[in-house]
């Protein structure tokens, strides 16, 4: 028979704040990991991200057995510059659950340790991550800016203790102010840290003298302690410290889970930033011009599909701009295609919406209405490429060419209602073929 | 099913999640103009399974449905969403994120056709009633409980359907929020709408329905008015409907399956 003391010493660590936080993390990274292979299944891995690991990884070897001459020529703040940006995304973790608020947190004893287990964590999350960017950036830039592996050490040491003091500052802003005024304090206090961090570093980076180098990391340590100590000591974090998880979690998987209900974030302010009045934007007023303009409020309030977009189009210039003109003709046509496709893909997500789903759509209203807010986006952007195309003939061969500036949007305004139009006889066509008289396309 | 004046009436064969497994099978339900028909039953009973069937959400739907002006056919799968006929307010509110209050409905106006003149006009009096005119430029995602689901209640009474389908309405909804609901009610029944409604909250429903349905495990137990179901519990008169409804779910219990 074992001893009392040893049963009671299992018991204390199967249950204790510790063990706790350690099955709460290694449960967190596992859901994460079990979400990314919903994309990531072994097909994907072995035809796409190991390919895709291989040639980039043999591409930074060549960059680094032949050097071009770009490397030289980068300024020494840019690697300073991006470890800040890797640094300043990320948040404390306590890895809190709402099933605590039943007992644990009446324990003050377990708050402070699980909040010094997940100081601890963020920290060394932190460090993992600065010295992954400092390691993937300092083979390259020992030879731009003559780095040691000391130098580089002491940057990602230094970049791992920024993020860990941006994590407390973060939280502290993030439990003071609610809406817009935290989204605005949050950026505002990014903006700093990396204006701060910057020339700081680059400054700990100037010459031998090891001097710098301890005056930054020294000061780092004791700004860190100083507001690890007091948030130790912070009561009333609880409601916070759910939040900070739940879009911890977000931020992890939500590229997998993007159109799940457990990844969609709600809006950050009470009211919109985009379109805050209810005033008509499009002259006709019929149903499914108004359904349409709906969508269209929506699309414009969904920043990561505006963001998508804008990236889309900007390639879609760049792409314009650098083709032969033949070319870039047929890929206006292209791109015009692909843009629609991918409006009518988000217009179907839309529409499943459980609000949505609510209501008896009409066959006809639906079709009018998804026609309509298609060509809401996508004439602005097909027509902004014609202009481009225009100015592309204009540059190109000079003189009358550049009436092209005017004739191809015009042209264009009339090419793009026929392929809307048509893409909706197309759908319609492929509905009556599936004999789903009330579904809709999601593509 | 009794007499030709009706709004709806459903004899659900059965119901359920997946095809061919019922978890309800023969209750019948009739809607009559100005009605109000309380649905009733313990936890699981199936009262929610009936309110998402006649809302065409359920994969496994064998019922006929008739609607008044309308003659559904035998139908598995019907497509019952809210419009000028049906408005649901479900036990939980259903919002969509990136829409102001006054999108939502806007959404629903444009949606079951209704002008925007006449939405303006139906949705000013409506917010004023429920208290949310000062925010109905607002997201009501960020709304407490209880306003979000005023939302829903604006939302359906603005169609002014025949019949309303009204999921436990007192959760979540202050006292005052209750009386003003209760009102709506009242002058939709008075132009002739019914309502059907799911409540656990016995006492309130046996003073507001006209009449009740009792679901226990799948299955119709009783239906009538008060005194039918005193009566198919063998009470007394004036036996409270908390009594009839312990009685008559605890003798199914005891019959077993």
């Amino acid at each position: 028979m074992k001893p009392e003391g040893d049963r009671v010493g299992r018991l204390r660590g199967k249950s204790g704040p510790l063990r706790l936080i350690c099955m709460r993390c290694g449960a967190f990274w596992l859901k994460s990991i079990r979400a990314w292979r919903l994309t990531l299944d072994w097909t994907v891995l072995l035809y796409i991200v190991l390919p895709g690991l291989w040639i980039a990884g043999g591409m930074y070897q060549d960059l680094l057995r032949h050097p071009p001459d770009w490397i030289g020529r980068l300024p020494g703040q840019m690697p300073v510059a991006i470890l800040a940006i890797l640094m300043v995304r990320g948040r404390l973790r306590t890895f809190a659950e709402h099933g605590d608020g039943l007992f644990l947190r009446a324990s003050g004893g377990w708050v402070r340790m699980m909040t010094k287990a997940g100081l601890a964590y963020t920290l060394a999350a932190r460090l993992a991550v600065s010295a992954a960017g400092a390691g993937f950036m300092l083979p390259l830039m020992s030879r731009a800016t003559g780095w040691s592996f000391e130098e580089g050490a002491a940057l990602a040491l230094s970049a791992g203790l920024m993020g860990f003091v941006w994590t407390l500052v973060r939280d502290a802003a993030e439990r003071r102010l609610q809406g817009v005024r935290r989204l605005l304090a949050v950026y505002g206090l990014r903006a700093a840290f990396i204006a701060g961090w910057v020339p700081a570093a680059a400054w700990m980076m100037i010459g031998d003298e090891p001097l710098p180098a301890a005056t930054v990391i020294g000061a780092l340590i004791v700004g860190g302690a100083w507001l690890g100590w007091r948030r130790l000591h912070r009561t009333g974090t609880f409601t916070q410290e759910l939040e900070a998880e739940q879009r911890a979690y977000g931020d992890n998987v939500g590229w997998v889970l993007k159109e799940t209900e457990q990844a969609k974030r709600p809006p950050a302010g009470r009211r919109p930033w985009v379109l805050r009045k209810p005033r008509p934007l499009l002259k006709r007023r019929d149903e499914a011009a108004r359904i349409a303009e709906l969508w269209l409020r929506a699309m414009l309030r969904e920043s990561e599909w505006m963001r998508l977009l804008l990236q889309f189009a900007s390639l879609g210039m760049a792409a314009i701009w650098l083709s032969p003109l033949w070319l870039a003709a047929i890929a206006w046509l292209g791109m015009c295609t692909l843009l629609l496709l991918w409006l009518n893909g988000l217009w179907g997500k839309w529409e499943t919406e459980r609000y949505m789903a609510l209501y008896d759509w009409r066959r006809e209203l639906r079709s009018e209405a998804r026609e309509i807010g298609r060509s809401l986006i996508l004439r602005p952007v097909a027509l902004t490429w014609c202009a481009i195309l225009g100015l592309h003939a204009g540059w190109t061969y000079g003189g009358l060419w550049w009436l092209e500036v005017a004739l191809l949007p015009a042209a264009g305004y009339l090419l793009l209602s026929r392929i809307n139009r048509a893409a909706s006889s197309m759908l319609a066509a492929r509905r009556a073929g599936r004999g789903r008289p009330d579904a809709e396309e999601s593509e | 099913m009794t007499g030709e004046n009706w709004l709806m009436r459903a004899a659900i064969s059965a119901a359920g999640y997946e095809q061919g497994k019922a978890v309800l099978r023969d209750v019948a339900i009739e809607v009559k103009p100005g009605e109000r028909v309380g649905l009733l039953g313990p936890n699981g009973a199936g009262k929610s399974t009936v309110m998402k069937g006649l809302l065409g959400q359920l994969p496994y739907w064998v019922a006929d449905v008739e609607w008044r002006g309308t003659s559904g056919a035998k139908s598995e799968a019907p497509g019952g969403a809210m419009n000028r006929r049906l408005a649901y307010i479900p036990e939980q509110p259903i919002l969509y994120e990136r829409f102001t209050l006054w999108e939502h409905l806007q959404l629903a106006a444009a949606v079951c056709g209704i002008s925007e003149e006449r939405l303006a006009e139906r949705a000013r009096g409506l917010l004023a009633r429920f208290r949310l005119e000062r925010v109905k430029d607002d997201y009501p995602i960020k709304f407490s409980k209880g306003m979000q689901q005023k939302t829903m209640l604006v939302a359906a009474f603005l169609l002014e359907p025949s019949v309303y389908l009204v999921d436990e309405p007192f959760i979540g909804l202050d006292p005052a929020a209750v009386m003003e609901l209760l009102e709506a009610l009242d002058e939709e029944r008075a132009r002739g709408a019914g309502v059907l409604l799911t409540t656990h909250v016995l006492d309130s429903a046996e003073r507001l329905c006209d009449r009740f349905v009792l679901v226990h495990e799948g299955g119709a137990a009783a239906s009538g008015t008060v005194a039918d179901i005193r009566a198919a519990a063998g009470m007394p008169d004036g036996t409270p409907l908390f009594d009839c409804f312990h009685r008559l779910t605890r003798a199914a219990a005891a019959e077993g399956p």
